[in-house]
């Protein structure tokens, strides 16, 4: 009961805040290190061309200017307010941008999931995968002056193993121990591949700070991060830099995170010009780039929007209806009418580009629009003369399922399938579809970027917990027991390209797109969105 | 005879003073257009190009054109054919629920005004409880409670509105049973029922239609809203308000999107209200003169 209600939490979190398309992604950018709730946080964004306003900046392209004119605050908005800033005991992902500010973890993980030392030395994986060990930088100071030591770590691990929401990075280790004052040995149940970029998804936190206060920790925070909280309030919280930051100082002074609940006021605020940096609902991306006043930056994520079937309830239990209703979808309308074109088709569920593991879209069996096909399939599955989907649950609050869902209705009329949209509040949502409690649902997820992680998402352990299509698949179970030991990426790289390929020859799902969020930025803000938002700056004026 | 006579010459009388009104006449002009063209959508231009989507870059959001009088929306759809057939949503949502809630506000109001006391207390009361939460929040929740859905939302509006119907009808029948001839009738022993049938109702028909009228613009309004906030009528369906409401995100790149939805909107509610103006100036007897 515990895990499912843990599985419940980490859910709602993961889907909570995504939409299809990104259009929420004005919340601050989750840039740093993934602190926050392991999967959802990851950095998942990259930039995919940056030509789509005026002259392109990025941090490597001019050397820092060393100007005084320079400003060195930073305001962001966010639509959802932060209610705490604790990495592990998390509840909403827009706690993210504090979280990441404040905390860091033991290594850095990219989008390629290139692993590098950051609280760390060097680590060295023995004992053939079993046992992972760290040493760690020396001189490390918390937020309160103490140095960070091996004991912090361990009671960091140790924390996060209580924590529903951290529970898929830590829940393989047998036991984390300080080998010495700046040495932690972390040994496994079972050898497991993905672990040594889990690791990143565990923030260390001040020991003494944490265990003194106890349930306040998540208001009075202490990490190692280059910024520490100034001032929160309901309305704005503001990030002050930390003095004795053990990397490279940042150029930043203050960090303002103000509260906008509403999308198109947030909007308005940024071209009053009150906000810096702003992530821009589909819609307006080309009125904002015909100003010419912004830096337009695209930023494409593992988020992907896709049709879930429930595959153990009726009619969508017969493959057949199942592969009819994917021949029947036109993805590129969807994401044209839906997304405003910003965006990739996706043939899976993560984005090959971002996901450790998933083939290419290439290698994936995938469905053209073909009606004749489709209206034989469902003649086959003998619904010749039309079938009624019944309710089709939408995920309220987002225009772009909402549009999906109505753009659908018209593609799949088009074959005599009807249903009815039935909007769900998320937290609902998110509860039926776990359970099972629907039939053909329009959602977006964003999982992990190892498929070590979305392991949950597929196999028949999953089912009531990330496996929505209540899927069940012998050979996939097995795969992903074969994966989990393999240590040879490319070994894995087949089991998992197996995996996703028996998973869409079922059709049991229908993935539509990959979502792509825009973000306009003051054209003097120097900075990149996949890099932490510390190391942003500002050019000299 | 004579008195047949003299109804026809009121009649005439009455019509003669409303269209002296030019407002009235020109509001009751776009009213009866209005219903030609919800009766003949489907041959002023048939219905499944209001659901028929293009979605191409080339064929959303363009321009009105001469293939498309009022352009298209952001899936494509002859925004012409949405705005003709998403009529009949919005009249039947001004229609309905007035009429229905006008009988229900005859009837309890009728009962409350004649039979008074206990029963006039008890409906009343009820009445008054009701006029405490404001109408929009009402039936929002009675929307939010039945569901989204045109027909939950006729029903939701329709509920909000007969507390209203009641009060008004229960103050003008008060106001004719102490007029002179009550008394007559009364005195010549005339049943409740006759008295109820030949006297009251005539004499109420008047400012009850005038109000029926009036509160069409408003009923239309409210369905307007209520579909603009997602508790009406469901998409794909075209109705003025939910068209409102989808055009928001396109604001700026295709401005006739809620434009042309908007203005006709507010053309058909100052139709109504005008044409519901004129006839209360044409009943209202100190202006005859």
């Amino acid at each position: 009961m515990k895990k499912i209600i843990a599985m419940l939490l980490a859910l709602l979190m993961l889907v909570s805040l995504m939409t299809a398309c990104g259009a929420k992604k004005e919340d601050a950018p989750a840039a740093d290190a993934p602190a926050a709730d392991a999967p959802a946080e990851a950095p998942a964004e990259d930039i995919l061309d940056t030509d789509l306003g005026s002259a392109p900046v990025s941090p490597e392209a001019e050397d820092a200017p060393e100007a005084s004119t320079a400003r060195t605050d930073l305001v962001l908005a966010t639509t959802v307010p932060m209610d705490g800033c604790d990495p592990h005991f998390n509840t909403s992902t827009a706690n993210g941008t504090a979280i990441n500010l404040v905390y860091e973890t033991l290594v850095l993980v990219d989008q390629q999931v290139n692993v590098t030392p950051l609280l760390c030395e060097k680590y060295d994986i023995l004992e053939e995968g079993l046992v992972y060990e760290y040493k760690l930088k020396q001189g490390v100071k918390f937020h309160n002056g103490e140095e960070m030591k091996a004991s912090d770590v361990v009671y960091s691990f140790t924390r996060a193993q209580q924590a529903p929401g951290m529970y898929a990075n830590v829940a393989l280790i047998e036991s984390i121990e300080a080998v010495d004052e700046y040495t932690v040995r972390i040994k496994l149940i079972q050898p497991y591949a993905p672990f040594y970029h889990l690791v990143g998804n565990v923030a260390i936190v001040s020991e003494k700070a944490a265990t003194e206060a106890g349930d306040a920790f998540a208001t009075e925070p202490c990490g190692t991060g280059a910024f520490t909280i100034s001032e929160w309030t309901a309305e704005k919280i503001s990030f002050t830099r930390f003095e004795d930051y053990h990397g490279e100082t940042p150029k930043l002074e203050t960090i303002t995170v103000s509260t906008v609940s509403d999308a198109a006021t947030a909007l308005m605020a940024f071209e009053a010009g009150d906000l810096d940096y702003i992530g821009v609902p589909n819609s307006d991306v080309e009125r904002l780039t015909n100003t010419g006043l912004y830096n337009m930056v695209m930023v494409a994520s593992n988020n992907t929007t896709y049709i879930t079937f429930n595959n153990q309830v009726a009619p969508f239990d017969d493959v057949r209806v199942r592969q009819a209703i994917a021949y029947a979808i036109n993805k590129e309308e969807i994401l044209l009418g839906a997304c405003e074109g910003y965006g990739y088709i996706a043939e899976t569920i993560g984005n090959p580009d971002y996901t450790l593991g998933l083939p290419d879209v290439e290698d994936v069996v995938t469905y053209e629009q073909n009606l004749e096909t489709a209206k034989q399939l469902l003649a086959e599955a003998g619904y010749a003369d039309g079938l009624d989907l019944g309710k089709m649950m939408v995920m309220a609050g987002s225009d772009e399922f909402s549009l999906t869902a109505e753009i659908m209705k018209s593609q799949l009329e088009a074959v005599g399938i009807t249903f009815e949209v039935q909007l769900t509040e998320p937290s609902s949502f998110v509860a039926d579809a776990i359970t099972g409690n629907y039939g053909i649902a329009i959602m977006g997820i964003t999982l992990g970027i190892d498929m070590a992680e979305h392991e949950m998402a597929y196999v028949t352990a999953g089912i009531d917990q990330l496996n929505l299509p209540r899927f069940s698949n012998e050979r996939v179970d097995e795969l992903f027991g074969l994966a989990m030991v393999e240590t040879d990426q490319a070994k894995r790289d087949e089991y998992y390209a197996e995996v996703v390929n028996i998973v869409a020859e079922q059709a049991a799902i229908v993935p539509l797109s990959y979502s792509v969020s825009v973000i306009a930025a003051d054209p003097a803000l120097i900075f990149d969105p996949i890099l932490p938002v510390r190391t942003w700056y500002w050019a000299a004026e | 005879m004579n008195n047949t006579a003299k109804k026809q010459s009121q009649f005439r009388e009455f019509w003669r003073i409303f269209f002296q009104n030019k407002p009235a006449v020109v509001g009751l002009v776009i009213v009866i257009l209005l219903m030609l063209m919800v009766v003949f959508a489907e041959q002023i231009v048939p219905e499944k190009l209001a659901f028929e989507q293009h979605i191409t870059k080339a064929a959303r959001m363009q321009p009105p054109s001469k293939e498309h009088i009022f352009g298209t929306d952001h899936l494509g759809r002859d925004l012409f054919a949405r705005v003709i057939h998403g009529g009949r949503y919005s009249l039947t949502v001004g229609f309905i629920p007035t009429i229905v809630a006008m009988l229900g506000g005859m009837l309890l109001g009728a009962c409350a005004a004649y039979f008074g006391g206990a029963v006039e207390n008890l409906i009343m009361r009820i009445c008054d409880v009701f006029a405490c939460i404001p109408g929009t929040l009402l039936t929002l929740s009675f929307a939010a409670v039945l569901g989204a859905g045109m027909d939950n939302m006729m029903v939701a509006i329709t509920i909000t509105a007969i507390p209203g119907c009641t009060r008004f009808v229960r103050s003008i029948i008060l106001n004719i049973v102490e007029q002179d001839y009550m008394e007559a009738a009364r005195m010549c022993g005339s049943s409740s029922f006759r008295i109820m049938t030949r006297h009251v109702l005539p004499n109420a028909m008047g400012p009850l239609i005038m109000s029926t009228v009036s509160s069409i613009a408003g009923m239309i309004m409210m369905g307007a809203g209520l579909s603009f906030l997602g508790m009406g009528v469901q998409p794909p369906n075209p109705e003025w308000g939910y068209m409102l409401s989808e055009s928001r995100d396109y604001m700026y790149r295709a401005p006739h999107l809620f434009i042309i939805p908007g203005i006709f909107i507010m053309v058909s509610i100052l139709a109504f209200n005008l044409t519901g103006d004129g006839l209360r100036d044409a009943l209202d007897p100190k202006l005859r003169r």
